[in-house]
């Protein structure tokens, strides 16, 4: 469009008669543009301040609202968090979004394309927790047996001493508290191993369940460090019932045999001592 | 869809609805019709990922999806819809309005939810004015239900497309999308629903209600195993009938910027008359005798028959033809053009425009090429009375930004261009368009802007929502003016000053921003009553 009038023949020669446009002749050019346009172009003239108003306020005030609400409704799709460098242990008990990619909120399936619809796989914990309550059903009323047995005991033994009254009251006392103790302790385990941890054990359990009797109560122990040496959570709880030979088993605190599981033996076992 | 469009969409849909379903919306809005594998290929997103998101933008009325005839499902995304979340505090303010705050929250959470069966609507908006009321009050469903039946009977909500009835009987395998049929009879027609209730407060600090609380909560379970009763009937928002009530407002605004009251009120109560009789693109209304208008005018007004009829004869000889006379019989028939009154707006959009960006004396041109159609230079000069030198640089400048064109006539057929004439006119549509894609991209800077300023600032912004949930917290247990003050003095007096300015500023982007909107609305019905529809 800008003059084509090469080596100096005419000064700029268009296709169109510029006069007629309006430019004579005479007149320069208004300079050619070498660059785009800036940025932020000056204006000549300012502008018309904004409107104000009742009307205006509240829409801007529903507008920054909207704005806010929208982003706590389950619509607002966030991107997956991402993968932090090292596990933490609040992770598992933090609930960070739906599973599986799955999405909040029940949409209406029937007036959707069935492809839309995202299967949600069932978590694998549930398969382990479906074997604990087995052997939970039976650790508290274990317990609970353990506990009365205690009782009857110690009354018996109330009797059989009661002239030192004073010192069996501090005993008793000291009993209850440890039986309190135990039953905060037993509690605690049944928690532990309700979420799937080994309880630490617990020796004034046992050490009253070695004084109560010749016939120690089945009390389930879960030695972290006893359990099987591939932590296997079942291997862990093996019940001690049986009749145990060297070492510290007469305090039942090894468990003997292999882990029923990965049938290994455990490490503090005899038996895999003597293989060495 | 312009560039300009598609970044504004994709600013509204990332602020609105996250990432992911920004990519995604973006990517449907570029294309066109997809299939689901296709989309997820193309954007490098996640099945998964892709499927919430078409979920999400579904839900919304932002995509349609199509069964194909080879049985796969195509996605479409039109891009006017999407731009249409800029106009939502617009649609809830004019609810306010009409309907006071039970119409403001049923169509807040409409537009919120996309769609939603009347009870939960119901449900939901009476909680949330429960919480608004006093203490020990509570909100009836019967009155947000009225509400909602007046909603739906001015058309301002519609039910959505049924889905088919999924007949048990049916040996085929169900299709892999249901084809969503609308029902033109029944688009308004509330379904019968016997809704007893009162709206439930969150509470979350009384003891003594904890054990009702759970009674109630393992009931209200209970009752939302059973499906409601208008189950399948999903409710949207009809934006057509807003935007009809909003070309309305503007047109009695401007008849009584140019007339008077009295006679804004006059075309105001023929536009009500027609309201539901004329569809929303149609050229003028159904005609109207004086009679009828006589009848409808408001009990308020107290005007004689022959002042009315001096009024419309006054009206229908304007100039600016808002209202014509179509006949006689019935003390004279009287038509508004919507199209003609929609074309007037818009020109006068145009003109301000000039004026604001151009200066009077532009715009004195402007005005007179709009009048005159086509002029030449020289007789631009003559007519306007403005020096030929200021004339002409005026005019290039114009014509530098497009807001006016050369119109070349030859005069023999080779096309010399010494023997052609060359007019300046105004095409108000070309102009319109480019003016709409201009608003488009300003709007997109300004949230551009607005997003910039908001993360410059992010830090301060945090600091001060902790400072503001500490001292809350501290006031609710009840602490010493001194602690409290110690606490408002952890944001320093400059950290303030800027969180003062962020917050000005950050307004101000937001007012303009609904500004352009009304200007971007006026620009676009102008535009959309010059296309035929076939």
């Amino acid at each position: 469009m800008a003059g084509r009038g090469g080596r100096g023949r005419g000064r700029s020669q268009m296709t169109f008669n510029v006069e007629a446009v309006g430019i004579g002749k005479g007149d320069s050019l208004p300079p050619s543009t070498l660059q785009p346009s800036p940025l932020f172009p000056p204006m000549e003239y300012k502008p018309v301040p904004l409107q104000t108003g009742e009307e205006v306020e509240y829409m801007l005030a529903l507008k920054q609202e909207l704005r806010g609400a929208m982003k706590n409704l389950p619509y607002y799709v966030k991107p997956a968090a991402p993968k932090k460098d090292v596990e933490r242990y609040s992770d598992k008990y933090q609930m960070s979004g739906p599973i599986d990619n799955a999405i909040d909120w029940n949409p209406d399936w029937r007036r959707l394309p069935r492809e839309l619809k995202i299967r949600v796989r069932k978590l694998r914990k549930e398969r382990t927790t479906i074997l604990i309550p087995k052997h939970k059903q039976r650790l508290p009323v274990d317990k609970e047996e353990a506990i009365k047995k205690l009782e009857t005991l110690e009354k018996k033994e109330e009797e059989v001493t009661s002239e030192e009254e004073g010192e069996k009251e501090e005993e008793e006392e000291g009993k209850e508290e440890e039986e309190e103790e135990y039953d905060e302790e037993e509690h605690e385990e049944v928690r532990r191993l309700r979420r799937g941890r080994p309880a630490t054990l617990s020796a004034e359990l046992l050490f009253v369940a070695h004084v109560s009797g010749p016939h120690p109560a089945p009390v389930d122990l879960s030695g972290g460090s006893f359990g099987c040496a591939r932590d296997c959570r079942i291997g862990a709880f093996y019940s001690h019932g049986k009749q145990l030979a060297g070492g510290l088993s007469w305090a039942g605190l090894i468990p003997v045999g292999k882990c029923p599981r990965c049938k290994r033996h455990r490490p503090g076992c005899p038996q895999s001592r003597q293989r060495g | 869809m312009t560039q300009a469009e598609i970044k504004l969409c994709s600013l509204l849909l990332q602020e609105h609805f996250g990432e992911i379903v920004e990519k995604i919306g973006t990517h449907l809005i570029k294309t066109g019709s997809q299939p689901l594998r296709v989309i997820a290929n193309d954007t490098g997103m996640s099945l998964d990922q892709v499927k919430k998101a078409l979920c999400v933008l579904i839900q919304h009325n932002l995509v349609t999806y199509q069964l194909q005839k080879r049985g796969f499902v195509e996605y479409e995304a039109p891009c006017s819809r999407v731009l249409r979340i800029l106009r939502y505090p617009r649609y809830i303010y004019t609810a306010k309005t009409l309907y006071s705050d039970m119409g403001e929250l049923i169509v807040e959470e409409l537009l919120l939810n996309g769609k939603m069966t009347m009870s939960a609507a119901v449900q939901k908006v009476a909680n949330r004015l429960t919480e608004t009321m006093e203490d020990g009050k509570t909100m009836d469903y019967g009155e947000v239900s009225n509400t909602f039946v007046r909603l739906a009977d001015t058309h301002f909500i519609q039910r959505c497309p049924m889905a088919p009835e999924t007949t048990e009987t049916s040996d085929a395998p169900p299709p892999p999308a249901p084809t969503l049929a609308v029902n033109e009879k029944d688009m308004y027609v509330v379904p019968n629903l016997n809704l007893i209730g009162k709206g439930k407060r969150r509470r979350s600090f009384d003891d003594e209600d904890n054990g009702e609380h759970k009674a109630k909560r393992q009931k209200q379970d209970a009752d939302s195993e059973e499906p409601p009763p208008d189950d399948g009937i999903y409710w949207q928002a009809n934006i057509d009938r807003f935007h009809q009530h909003f070309r309305d407002q503007a047109i009695v605004s401007a008849v009584a910027n140019r007339m008077d009251q009295t006679s804004s009120e006059i075309v105001r109560t023929m536009l009500r008359m027609s309201e539901i009789t004329t569809s929303s693109n149609a050229p003028y209304t159904q005609p109207l005798s004086s009679n009828e208008i006589f009848r409808s005018l408001p009990a308020g007004y107290n005007i004689v028959k022959q002042i009315l009829d001096q009024y419309l004869t006054l009206l229908a000889d304007d100039p600016l033809e808002f209202v014509g006379k179509s006949g006689d019989s019935g003390g004279g028939m009287y038509v508004i053009n919507l199209h003609k009154a929609l074309a007037t707006l818009a020109t006068a959009t145009l003109e301000s425009i000039v004026q604001e960006r151009f200066g009077s004396r532009c715009a004195r041109i402007f005005r007179l090429l709009l009048r005159k159609k086509h002029l030449e230079q020289k007789q631009v000069e003559d007519f306007a009375m403005i020096p030929a030198k200021e004339a002409k640089d005026m005019l290039y400048k114009m014509l530098s930004e497009n807001f006016v064109s050369l119109q070349e006539i030859p005069k023999t057929p080779d096309h010399a261009p010494s023997r052609t004439f060359y007019l300046y006119t105004v095409n108000t549509l070309s102009s319109a368009r480019m003016l709409l894609h201009r608003c488009y991209k300003s709007v997109a800077n300004l949230i551009e802007r607005r997003q910039y300023e908001t993360k410059e600032n992010k830090r301060l912004l945090e600091k001060s929502q902790r400072v503001e949930a500490i001292l809350a917290s501290m006031q609710a247990t009840g602490a010493e003016e001194v602690q409290l003050q110690e606490i408002e003095e952890m944001i320093t007096a400059p950290e303030r000053q800027q969180l003062e300015n962020l917050k000005r500023n950050v307004n101000k982007i937001d007012a303009s921003e609904n500004q352009v909107d009304e200007t971007i609305f006026v620009l676009q019905s102008y535009i959309e009553s010059t296309v035929r529809k076939l």
